[in-house]
C-alpha cells in the first residue's frame, strides 16, 4: 500500500537548496539573465534567421561545457547532431584555440587544451529525418557508454523534418522525438538544445501572412526555453513573439 | 539489404511491418505510431494480430540500430579521409580568397545574390575553370555541370577566361572546356527532372567538383501558390544536397535582388534577395555581389570596380572584397603605386 508518506518525499524548499548547474553562454547580459547560464535537465531552443549566429552559439557551448565548474561550465563533453552540414571543424579549432589562449594565462590548475577540447566534442551528421530519428532513439545507449555527455545539440531539427510533407506526419514524428528526449533528460539529466527558423504563416482571420517560429504551436509549447537570434546581434528571451523580453 | 534487415526481426514484429506495407528502415522510422497501431483498415480475412505499443517501440529501435552510425570525436575530422568534406576551390582572385578564407567551400549550397549586370555570371566562368585545376593550385581536378536557365550560355567568354589560365599555368596542359556540361533548362518541371534523373547519372561517369545553376530566382519567381513553391525548392535543394555529399562537390545557385516592401519600423525600401525566407533556410553561404559607387582607370578605360560581400557563412566573419571585371576575368583591384609625399622629403632632410 503507498502511503503519503512515500509519494511526497521533497518540499519545494528541498528543491530550492538543490543546486543547478549551468552552462555558461559566453554572453555576459545572457547569463545574468539566465540566472548563470543554461540550466540542466531543459529542452531549450535557440530560434532566429539564417545568419544570426545559431551554429556559432552551439560551437561555443560545446567547448563551454568543457570548462571546470568554477569557470561556468561542467566539466563534461558534448554531442553534436549536423543537419544542416554548418559545421565546421576548422571553424572549432579556431574557437578552441582562443579558449586555450585566454584560459592558459589565467593560470587555472587543468590547462586548456585545443586538441583535447576537439577531441571531447561528439560529432554525427544526419542527412535524412529518418537519419536523425535513429540517431535519437540510439543516444541512450551512447550515453550509457560515454556518461560524461552533458549536451546534446540538434542543428536544426526543422531542417531535418523540412522534407516531411503532410502536416500530420511531421507532428506525430515530433512528438516521437519529444518522447525519446524528454525520457532521456529525466534519466540523465542532460541538455539538450535544437535550433530552429522562422515561417512564414497565413494568418486566416487577418488574412495576412505574419512571422512565426517554425515546427507549430505544440513544438512552442514542449520547449522549456527559447532564445532568439536577430540580425542586429539582440538577444530575446521567450516563448512568444509578443512576451519575449529583451536582453540588453 | 532491406531483405537482412526483415529477417533478423522477430516474427511477430515482421508481421506488423509487412501489415502495414512498411518494410525499409527508413519508412519504419518516419512512419508514426498510429499507423502502425491502427488495424481498423485492415480487411477482416486477413489474420491480424494485434499490435502492442511494445512491438512498434522493438520495431522502430531495431530500424534504429540498423541506420544509426557512432558518433565520431571532431579531433578525427582532420583526417584526410573525413577532413575533404571542407576542401575549398579558389576564385583565381587573391582578394576574394583571402575575403572567403581561400574560396567556395565543397559543402552544402553556396548562395551568390546580386543585381543584373553585377558580375554573378563572370565569377561562376571563373570558378568553372578553377575547379579543373589540380588541387595544388586551388582547385579539386574535376568537371562542372552548369545549368542555365535564363540566357544562352556564354561560350565565347568561357573561352576568354580559358585562354587566360592556359596562359597563366601552361605545364598543367588542361582542356578546360571539354570539362564544362551545359545544360539550359527554362522551367520547373523539366529542371526539377533534370537534377534527379540525368545529374547523378552525368556525376557517375563524370567527375564532377562543382554544380551550377544559374540562376535559380528565374524559375521560381513566377509562381504564386508558395506551398508548391517551397516544396519545389526543397526538393531542388535537397537533391542538390545529396549529390554535393555523396560526391563531395560544391554547389553555387544564382539568386537576384529585389526591393522589399515597406516594413513596420518604416525602413527605407533595400534591396534583398528573392525568393524569401524558405530558401534562405535551404542555403548555407550567402555572398552578395554588388557595385561600388568607385572607378578604375585600365588602359583608357574606366571600369566600375564591383565588391563581394559575405551576408553569412559558418567559417568566416562578414568579410567585404572588390573585385574588377577584366578582359582577364575577375580580377583584384591593382593598387596603385606609393609616391613620395612633401612630408617624407621633410624627413629625409
Amino acid at each position: 500500500m503507498l502511503s503519503l508518506q512515500n509519494i511526497c518525499k521533497k518540499s519545494s524548499f528541498d528543491l530550492h537548496n538543490k543546486r543547478c548547474f549551468r552552462i555558461s553562454t559566453g554572453n555576459k547580459s545572457l547569463d545574468v539573465h539566465l540566472k548563470g547560464g543554461i540550466p540542466l535537465g531543459k529542452l531549450i531552443e535557440l530560434i532566429g534567421n539564417p545568419g544570426t549566429g545559431k551554429t556559432q552559439m552551439c560551437m561555443k557551448l560545446c567547448l563551454n561545457v568543457q570548462l571546470p565548474r568554477t569557470l561556468g561550465g561542467l566539466d563534461g563533453e558534448s554531442l553534436f547532431f549536423d543537419t544542416r552540414r554548418d559545421f565546421n571543424p576548422n571553424r572549432l579549432k579556431e574557437l578552441a584555440d582562443e579558449f586555450e589562449r585566454r584560459y592558459s594565462t589565467a593560470g587555472k590548475s587543468k590547462a586548456m587544451n585545443a586538441e583535447q577540447m576537439l577531441r571531447n566534442v561528439h560529432y554525427v551528421q544526419c542527412t535524412s529525418p529518418a537519419h536523425l530519428i535513429a540517431q535519437v532513439r540510439m543516444t541512450n545507449k551512447y550515453l550509457a557508454a560515454n556518461p560524461n555527455i552533458k549536451i546534446i545539440i540538434i542543428d536544426s531539427l526543422s531542417f531535418a523534418l523540412r522534407m516531411i510533407q503532410t502536416v500530420r506526419q511531421r507532428y506525430e514524428l515530433l512528438l516521437e522525438l519529444y518522447v525519446s528526449m524528454r525520457s532521456m533528460l529525466y534519466q540523465h539529466q542532460d541538455q539538450w538544445i535544437v535550433t530552429n527558423v522562422f515561417t512564414n504563416y497565413y494568418n486566416r482571420r487577418s488574412k495576412k501572412y505574419c512571422r512565426v517560429p517554425g515546427m507549430g504551436r505544440m513544438h512552442s509549447i514542449l520547449v522549456n526555453e527559447r532564445i532568439w537570434f536577430s540580425q542586429n546581434g539582440t538577444y530575446y528571451l521567450g516563448k512568444n513573439e509578443k512576451t519575449r523580453r529583451i536582453i540588453e | 539489404m532491406t531483405t537482412n534487415f526483415l529477417e533478423q526481426l522477430p516474427e511477430h514484429i515482421r508481421e506488423i511491418a509487412k501489415q502495414v506495407n512498411v518494410v525499409t528502415p527508413e519508412e519504419i522510422l518516419t512512419t508514426p505510431k498510429v499507423q502502425f497501431l491502427d488495424t481498423r483498415s485492415k480487411s477482416l480475412h486477413s489474420l491480424v494480430r494485434i499490435c502492442t505499443p511494445d512491438d512498434v517501440r522493438v520495431l522502430k529501435d531495431a530500424a534504429a540500430k540498423w541506420l544509426a552510425e557512432t558518433p565520431m570525436s571532431a579531433d578525427s575530422l582532420f583526417k584526410p579521409l573525413a577532413n575533404v568534406r571542407w576542401s575549398r576551390i579558389t576564385f583565381g582572385c587573391p582578394a576574394l580568397d583571402r575575403c572567403t578564407g581561400g574560396g567556395i567551400v565543397t559543402r552544402g549550397i553556396t548562395e551568390i545574390c546580386g543585381a543584373s549586370g553585377v558580375g554573378k555570371t563572370q565569377l561562376l566562368l571563373q570558378l568553372a575553370v578553377c575547379v579543373q585545376l589540380p588541387l595544388h593550385l586551388g582547385g579539386l581536378a574535376r568537371g562542372v555541370a552548369f545549368i542555365c536557365t535564363e540566357d544562352a550560355f556564354p561560350s565565347r567568354r568561357m573561352l576568354e577566361i580559358s585562354k587566360v589560365f592556359e596562359a597563366r599555368y601552361p605545364k598543367e596542359n588542361l582542356n578546360f572546356l571539354a570539362n564544362v556540361f551545359v545544360e539550359q533548362q527554362f522551367e520547373v518541371k523539366p529542371l526539377l527532372e533534370c537534377v534527379s534523373n540525368r545529374l547523378p547519372q552525368l556525376m557517375q561517369q563524370h567527375a564532377i567538383g562543382l554544380i551550377i545553376i544559374d540562376s535559380v530566382a528565374a524559375i521560381f519567381r513566377l509562381f504564386t501558390d508558395y506551398d508548391e513553391r517551397t516544396r519545389d525548392m526543397r526538393r531542388l535543394a535537397n537533391d542538390l544536397l545529396t549529390y554535393a555529399d555523396k560526391y563531395n562537390c560544391a554547389v553555387i545557385c544564382i539568386n537576384q535582388m529585389t526591393s522589399s516592401s515597406a516594413t513596420r519600423d518604416d525602413k527605407p525600401m533595400q534591396d534583398i534577395p528573392c525568393l524569401g525566407l524558405q530558401w534562405a533556410h535551404l542555403g548555407r553561404t550567402r555572398l552578395i555581389v554588388s557595385k561600388v559607387p568607385k572607378q578604375h582607370r585600365l588602359g583608357d578605360q574606366l571600369i566600375t570596380v564591383r565588391k563581394l560581400e559575405i551576408m553569412y557563412s559558418p567559417e568566416t566573419p562578414n568579410n567585404v572584397a572588390e573585385f574588377l571585371v577584366t578582359s582577364e576575368g575577375v580580377v583584384d583591384v591593382p593598387v596603385p603605386p606609393l609616391e613620395p609625399t612633401h612630408a617624407h622629403k621633410k624627413i629625409r632632410l
